[in-house]
């Protein structure tokens, strides 16, 4: 079908043209996605509260509900439409093709929010206490199960599309040569997504099976090696779609363009060849597994994902550093970085989120996936400080500052209250940090992660944490208010945009 | 009028800022290492 001059308009600004079909899905998974953020948010708020001793808010049960939802909202339903979203903005608009089979587009919309719902549903009604991991033999209500496969397969359904709209725009010449850098770190994003997604099914269907009464048993450790294809590697698809945004706001807020095409190249294919088995650290204490198997992938190959992100981490700052140096900023060592534009959310949203993710997240992340150091850290509040400045203040923070263009560009409405924009990522991100480090320097004392209570009040034996504990989760419980208000004025400054800001024609 | 340099000539690498940056991050990633195995040997002794 030859594309239609009436689908598409041109943008002002960019000068891509935008498929308006597409557009219209890009909107509606971008917002649902804000929708499923402030939803995590505020679960993440009474999560936080409950764990701050001195607060406490929830009684156990709710707190496990809570902490349930939290999980899945935030590190699938959050991230995942986002993610179709870019997508569709990676092919579709960078191309300035029209995305292909527009009704897939919608059915696999449908099924991601019917699943979501779904699942969200049967954790709210309380009977899904099973954490995100929901390790057998804990069994959820088949509802939980089956609101993630039918999630799964639409994602699965985008992820197809966004393929098929690639090797039809190269079929239309509408690109000649490879994809641009920032649509093949997409692509690689949905390679790792459609070995996510194949992961999930292999589990996900057989424990659906399991909670209908159609299996008899699930094998525990085979859970758990194969869950964490799924519930790990989804967030390797962040960490290629969100490295793919930093270089696209590097491009968009200073004008910066990769060093080496190549250099930058080999670093996203290292990710699709090795970051799958980054999942391996959530299995290093487990005892079904054997430790060469451990040694060797997380000893070894896992490192070669690492190198990829350390290859990312020179050729970004490299590229905008070299951009402003074109534009005269040559004095001394980091004048270049002074001059940057820092009062552009933008721009800080994408250096938080690169300094976050690589500084706090990375080294922690690589620290404790050492098969040694991993056995005293398992199962701590360390490792939940790591996913929360590599999810959270890396993917979520670089997100945000690409809604400030998204908002212009696809929903063609300049974006209100500038101000609090300006110091949204700031606040967001500092919070974020403040919690997340408190978390890790708490579990650095052995503080339990997913724990109701610590002080195991009324139990027969009882454990005393130092005093130091329980300033930590005060600093903790005050960070994580700090990044909540922040994640609200994203909403706010987001949805009032999108809804009543001023049109741009 | 010839471009302008984004860098002066007798410096070899484009971005010497951000190769003052990568040193710093690979300073604070061998410090937090070191640390860690520090800490897994005061839990851990080997005698």
């Amino acid at each position: 079908m030859a594309n239609q001059t009436s689908d598409f308009r041109t943008c002002p600004t960019t000068g891509l043209k935008v498929h308006l079909p597409a557009q219209t899905l890009i909107r509606i998974n971008a917002v649902t996605a804000v929708v499923y953020i402030l939803i995590g948010g505020i679960l993440a708020l009474l999560v936080a509260l409950t764990r701050w001793p001195a607060v406490h808010l929830l009684p156990a049960d709710l707190f496990y509900r809570a902490l349930t939802a939290h999980g899945v909202t935030m590190l699938i339903f959050w991230v995942i439409f986002f993610e179709i979203a870019g997508l569709y903005f990676g092919s579709a608009v960078l191309l300035s093709t029209r995305l292909v089979g527009i009704v897939f587009g919608w059915v696999a919309y449908l099924m991601m929010l019917a699943g979501s719902l779904m699942t969200e549903y049967t954790i709210l009604i309380g009977q899904a206490d099973v954490m995100f991991s929901a390790y057998p033999p804990l069994k959820a209500h088949p509802l939980f199960y089956l609101g993630l496969i039918l999630f799964a397969v639409g994602a699965l359904i985008g992820c197809i599309l966004f393929f098929a709209t690639v090797i039809m725009a190269k079929a239309e010449g509408k690109y000649s040569g490879s994809l641009s850098l920032v649509s093949f770190g997409l692509a690689i994003a949905a390679i790792i997504a459609v070995v996510t997604i194949a992961g999930g099914a292999a589990i996900l269907i057989p424990t659906f099976l399991w909670s209908v009464g159609l299996l008899s048993h699930i094998d525990a450790p085979t859970y758990r090696l194969v869950f964490w294809l799924f519930g790990h590697s989804s967030q390797q698809i962040n960490v290629s779609a969100m490295v793919s945004i930093w270089y696209l706001l590097a491009a968009l807020t200073v004008g910066a363009k990769p060093v080496s095409e190549v250099f930058s190249r080999t670093a996203f294919l290292f990710y699709a060849f090795f970051i799958n088995v980054a999942s391996a650290h959530h299995l290093m204490v487990d005892p079904a597994l054997t430790t060469p198997w451990k040694i060797w992938n997380t000893g070894y190959v896992f490192h070669l994902a690492v190198v990829a992100s350390m290859m990312h981490a020179l050729a970004i700052p490299a590229s905008i550093e070299v951009a402003q140096r074109k534009k005269g900023y040559v004095h001394g060592l980091f004048e270049w970085l002074k001059k940057c534009p820092w009062e552009n959310p933008g721009f800080s949203a994408m250096v938080l989120s690169f300094c976050g993710f690589g500084l706090l997240g990375g080294i922690t992340g690589v620290v404790f996936g050492t098969e040694q150091i991993a056995i005293v850290t398992h199962n701590t509040w360390r490792i939940t400080g790591h996913f929360h400045t590599t999810v959270v203040l890396g993917t979520t923070t670089a997100f945000m500052g690409l809604t400030y263009y998204v908002i212009p560009l696809i929903f063609q409405r300049e974006v209100m209250m500038p101000k609090l924009a300006m110091i949204q990522p700031w606040m967001f991100a500092i919070g974020v940090a403040i919690f997340s480090i408190a978390m890790i320097a708490a579990g650095g004392y052995g503080v339990p992660r997913r724990h109701w209570d610590i002080t195991f009040a009324g139990a027969p034996y009882g454990f005393e944490f130092s005093p130091t504990v329980f300033l930590l989760m005060s600093v903790m419980g005050l960070g994580a208010i700090m990044a909540v208000l922040g994640g609200a004025i994203y909403c706010l400054v987001t949805v009032g945009s999108v809804f009543f800001g001023k049109k741009i024609s | 009028m010839a471009e302008k340099k984004p860098y002066d000539d007798h410096v070899p690498f484009p971005a010497p800022g951000t190769l003052v940056l990568a040193l710093m991050f690979l300073a604070v990633f061998i410090i937090f290492y070191i640390l860690n195995w520090k800490w897994l040997s005061m839990v851990w002794e080997v005698k």
